[in-house]
């Protein structure tokens, strides 16, 4: 009763209908691109809501860019599997004990991982292992 | 004098002056009394009106009495001038107040309209089936009347209530009915309706026999009795429906009313005098809590049990706060008056909203716990004193002038705590009850009797309660006000909040959030005791009361049909640790869906939940794939009866209003054409045909065949609502539809299980 | 379409189109009781940019009569136009009335001020049926004698829409018969197919 502003819903889907033409100028794999990013902004509806923001489609960039940046992580743990136990805790959306897990790692002996060698010949000898096959439990979204 | 004891059972106008009372004696014996009840109701407004109002009461035939006094209107600070109009003549005071609301429409009235029952609650603390003490005279004229329980017990001495049921042998929407079943504790009778004479012969004597204080029946409202009484009328045999003598019965038309979004249908009614008349299949809800149920929702809301089993829970909590107001001396106001307040556009965007639904974790997820506020609304109007009253605007009044004012989080809307809001003060005596059920039924073992009584008791309690929070910002809510609904909301994002945040801190992973619950999980927890903490965590935080509604061996959060990588709040199912299910949004819970294909997704369903390991597809799938089997050729085999494969929509608006003509449209269009005329808001049942126009209405006078079933049309809707199932376990819809037309038996085609572990 | 009325100074119909900007036609003047009549989408896009043109230099009340109030839209109107959106935001006022009977106690009870008053769908709730006509008509007079109280300090706006079939005809009637301005904007006819033979 008396609800006179669109759910976020509504508002979600306007601003992706908004974004039509747009998308219907880009190639089709582009398109799927686009179409991911949505995807992953819908994730955050909720928080968009209670956000209360005057203008929403920023809130939903945000979600967009922290969607991205979670995949970024993703896959700079995949790159060093002895992590997979705080990707596993990432996927089932403990965050907490994740970004725990990531300040320890950085805060343990990988500075490499952070040190741009000036001697390309000097840096640490650090073979990228072939990436673990990647856990029965990715999300869809991926 | 004469003294009785027994149960109210029914209370209305009597002819000329007063009230009549209908008593279940405890003697055995049916009593009638009346009872001396003027009615007041007040006018406010510009004085020169009043006055010409005055002049104009005292030129009606009605003995009035008059008097300029001061009342209290809730929605103002001090005390209104008004002036009272105070009447013996019962019956007389809505025609009254009819005139002088067409001679004076402009000005407020208060107590204008409201129910004797209320009225009668307000002064004497009476209710429907109260246990009470009355002291009569030679006349069965009341002159004492004391009550002996209150409608907040838990087992009051029940009334010794006689009920009769009379039902047609046949739905009379679908044909033409033969026969008519009596039936009582103690006799059964078939009447056939072929001869009327005879059957309205015995109708009269059964009822004077038995002469039930409830009157079950099914159509009684929209057939049966209607039928009955113009059959009576024909035949000159009067038949003694009501108990009260000289009387007609009250018949209301039907109607179609736009209400909380959607279009609702009541169809006609017919109400007895001296008994209760129920019918099963226009009574609200009562599918949901049946006939204990309305006797709980009669006593709790002091509403007729004739109105409150017709009525919405909307109208229940209506009078349950007009009788807490008049106890408090306070005016119930006959049209809702009050408007919103100013606010400014960004507030207006804080505030309106509704509660917190998130986006789960889409698939499957094991030693799931989903932990609930109870009553999570009602609990917050209650706990942080929500009312229309207490809405403060510190605007007006300077925020020095309250005593004490909370803030609501971040809305600019403060909430008075000095006084009880009247909203508060009408729910908490029902949520105490409520809990204290809750506790008994939880203690009861399956097999004791009572849990089936207050399980209906529970029901009838939830209904209203989940209306009250809506009726709080419902445009005609003569209480209502939308900043008080505002706060609620706002509370109820907040506490939710409050409570992830404590989940989270105590390592728990917050899987899916929705307006009052949390499901929730931790790496090792399964059992009851070990969420303790996070429950005492989270009412410390909320100071609302939360409970573990159970722990689900498994649950699968569903995506949405369009796109599976969008999740979806509301559509999930899952089976709790002690075996029972919960399913939300999925075929099986929806109205439209044909028995058939509800009864093969359940059965799917079943299978899962009996399978030993839920990871490993080989213990289920096999099983699953014969049972798809087997319903599809029953299907093709004309196995299936037509009864199973009714789809059942809603008409939603007028058939001249559709542009293109839904299914239901269609159908509806077909019973037009044969008379018979649903409005909008009626369920239509159809089938799928082949050809044009592709669907056949159910209560045409020639039934649908087999033959003419649309049967690839069924087979869409079997394997979409397989695949909703068993997406989560990894299976796609199109693989689920080879593999089940194949006949093959390799269940590794599949791909990868989206489990969480 | 055309009402006669005496105190009407203007009337002005045009054609909407979509496409355009039509916010250019709707100056209002001081102390006049403007109407702007078209379907409702239309109705609800030009209030809105009203509203916001004239919240960058001051104070807004709206009256959303007819639960449409667009405030994202609103939103980004108001940042188009200027860096300081989110303070033009808070200039505007919004109270919203969800039935006949609280429009007029909402207009009895705004206090006559200097800054401009929009009303919003004013008719949207007057047509609910479970009100009686004559009650009906009541509430919408004593509404407009507010709303013409209002009209003496500032300037005020209505929105209204045609009445859809089956709706009372008078109560537009009545209310373009107060008005001293009427916008009216109807849908341009689809232009005749061309025919080959």
């Amino acid at each position: 009763m008396g609800r006179t502003l669109p759910s976020v819903t509504q508002v979600f889907l306007h601003e992706q209908e908004s974004f039509l033409r747009f998308r219907r100028a880009l190639r089709r794999s582009d398109q799927k691109a686009l179409d991911d990013l949505f995807a992953a902004a819908h994730k955050h509806l909720a928080a968009a809501a209670y956000a209360s923001h005057a203008l929403p489609f920023e809130i939903f960039l945000l979600s967009m860019l922290l969607e991205e940046h979670k995949q970024v992580l993703r896959m700079r743990y995949l790159l060093n599997p002895s992590d997979a136990a705080a990707l596993e805790q990432l996927e089932q959306g403990d965050s907490t004990a994740y970004l725990d897990s990531l300040a320890a790692a950085v805060d343990a002996v990988n500075p490499a991982l952070l040190h741009v060698p000036e001697d390309p010949g000097s840096a640490d000898p650090v073979e990228p292992e072939p990436p673990a096959p990647p856990p029965d439990l990715i999300n869809s979204h991926d | 004098m004469i003294e009785l004891k027994g149960w109210l059972l029914d209370l209305f106008a009597d002819t000329q002056s007063g009230i009549v009372l209908w008593l279940v004696g405890e003697d055995g014996l049916r009593h009638r009394l009346t009872q001396d009840f003027p009615i007041t109701f007040y006018a406010a407004g510009e004085t020169r009106r009043l006055r010409q109002l005055w002049r104009f009461l005292q030129t009606q035939p009605e003995k009035v009495e008059l008097k300029r006094t001061e009342r209290r209107d809730i929605f103002l600070p001090r005390p209104v001038e008004v002036l009272e109009a105070q009447l013996a003549q019962t019956a007389a005071q809505p025609y009254l107040f009819q005139r002088v609301a067409r001679e004076f429409p402009e000005l407020p009235y208060y107590d204008a309209d409201l129910p004797i029952t209320t009225r009668h609650a307000a002064i004497y603390n009476t209710f429907p089936l109260v246990h009470c003490q009355i002291e009569a005279d030679e006349q069965s004229r009341v002159q004492a009347l004391k009550v002996l329980d209150t409608p907040w017990e838990l087992d009051p001495p029940a009334p010794p209530l006689r009920l009769l049921a009379i039902e047609p042998d046949i739905d009379p929407a679908h044909a033409e009915p033969r026969a008519l079943y009596v039936r009582s504790m103690s006799v059964s009778y078939r009447l056939s309706l072929e001869h009327p004479r005879p059957l309205l012969i015995n109708l009269r004597a059964i009822l004077q026999r038995q002469d039930p204080d409830v009157l079950m029946t099914a159509w009684g409202d929209t057939w049966l009795l209607p039928y009955l009484i113009d059959l009576a009328e024909q035949w000159h045999i009067p038949l003694p429906l009501n108990r009260e003598p000289g009387r007609e019965v009250i018949r209301k038309d039907e109607r179609s009313y736009q209400a909380y979004g959607q279009v609702i249908y009541r169809g006609r009614q017919v109400h007895l005098f001296g008994r209760w008349h129920i019918d099963g299949c226009n009574a609200m809800l009562f599918h949901e809590y049946g006939l204990e149920g309305i006797y709980e929702l009669a006593r709790v809301t002091a509403l007729a049990g004739q109105v409150v089993a017709r009525v919405s829970p909307g109208s229940g909590i209506s009078a349950m706060q007009m009788v807490t107001a008049l106890r408090l001396g306070i005016m119930v106001p006959w049209h809702k008056q009050q408007a919103e307040r100013p606010k400014s556009a960004l507030e207006m965007m804080q505030a309106d909203q509704g509660g917190l639904v998130y986006q789960p974790l889409i698939g499957l997820h094991r030693d799931v716990a989903e932990v609930d506020f109870i009553s999570m609304y009602p609990s917050i109007m209650r706990h942080f004193n929500i009312s229309p009253e207490t809405v403060a605007d510190p605007n007006a009044k300077g925020r020095d002038q309250y005593a004490r004012l909370e803030r609501v989080s971040e809305l600019g809307l403060w909430i008075d705590q000095d006084t009880s809001g009247l909203i508060p003060q009408t729910l908490a005596p029902l949520l105490d009850k409520r809990l204290e059920l809750k506790l008994r039924l939880a203690e009861l073992p399956a097999w004791d009797p009572r849990r089936q009584t207050y399980q209906a008791q529970a029901t009838a309690h939830k209904w209203l309660l989940v209306t009250c929070f809506g009726y709080l910002g419902y445009k005609n809510a003569r209480f209502g006000r939308i900043e008080a609904h505002e706060a609620v909301t706002a509370y109820g994002r907040e506490m939710l909040l409050r409570a992830k945040e404590a989940a989270e801190d105590l390592g728990f992973t917050v899987l899916h959030m929705y307006v009052d619950g949390l499901w929730v999980k931790k790496k090792g927890l399964a059992d009851v005791p070990s969420f303790q903490p996070l429950l005492e965590e989270i009412t410390t935080r909320t100071g609302l009361p939360i409970a573990l509604d159970g722990i689900y061996r498994w649950v699968a959060f569903l995506p949405s049909r369009l796109d599976e990588r969008v999740p979806v709040p509301n559509r999930y199912f899952g089976v709790f640790q002690d075996g029972s299910l919960k399913m939300r949004g999925i075929e099986t819970r929806r109205h439209d869906t044909p028995v058939w294909v509800s009864n093969a997704q359940r059965e799917i369903i079943d299978i899962l939940v009996q399978s030993s390991n839920v990871e490993d597809r080989s213990t289920y799938l096999p099983r699953i794939l014969k049972s798809l089997r087997r319903a599809l050729s029953k299907l093709r085999t004309y196995g299936v009866g037509v009864e199973d494969l009714l789809v059942s929509q809603t008409l939603s608006r007028e058939l001249s209003e559709y542009r293109t003509p839904s299914p239901a449209a269609r159908a509806a269009a077909q019973l037009a054409a044969v008379g018979k005329h649903l409005r909008p808001g009626q369920r239509v049942r159809f089938v799928y045909t082949l050809g044009e126009p592709g669907v056949q209405a159910w209560d045409l006078p020639q039934p649908p065949e087999l033959r003419s079933i649309d049967q690839e049309r069924y087979r869409v809707l079997l394997f979409r609502a397989a695949a909703t199932i068993l997406q989560p376990f990894g299976v796609q819809e199109e693989d689920l539809k080879t593999r089940v037309l194949a006949n093959a038996m390799d269940v590794t085609f599949f791909s990868p299980m989206y489990l969480k572990g | 379409m055309f009402w006669y009325n005496q105190n009407m100074d203007t009337y002005t119909y045009l054609p909407l189109n979509h496409g355009r900007n039509m916010d250019g036609s709707l100056q209002l003047s001081p102390r006049q009781l403007h109407l702007v009549l078209a379907p409702h989408r239309a109705q609800r896009q030009m209030m809105t940019v009203l509203t916001a043109r004239l919240a960058v230099t001051g104070q807004v009340r709206l009256v959303d009569a007819g639960n449409c109030f667009d405030g994202y839209g609103l939103a980004r109107q108001l940042r188009q136009q200027t860096s300081y959106w989110q303070a033009a935001l808070e200039r505007v006022s919004v109270a919203r009335a969800f039935t006949c009977y609280q429009v007029e106690t909402l207009l009895t009870e705004s206090v006559s001020g200097f800054s401009p008053v929009l009303v919003l769908n004013l008719l949207d709730t007057f047509y609910d049926e479970n009100v009686k006509l004559s009650e009906r008509l009541r509430l919408l007079e004593v509404s407009l004698a507010e709303l013409r109280r209002l009209c003496r300090a500032a300037s005020v706006a209505v929105s209204a829409s045609l009445p859809a079939r089956g709706q009372p005809g008078e109560l537009l009637e009545i209310l373009a018969g107060a008005a001293g301005q009427v916008w009216s904007f109807e849908e341009p006819q689809p232009a005749e197919p061309l025919r080959l033979f």
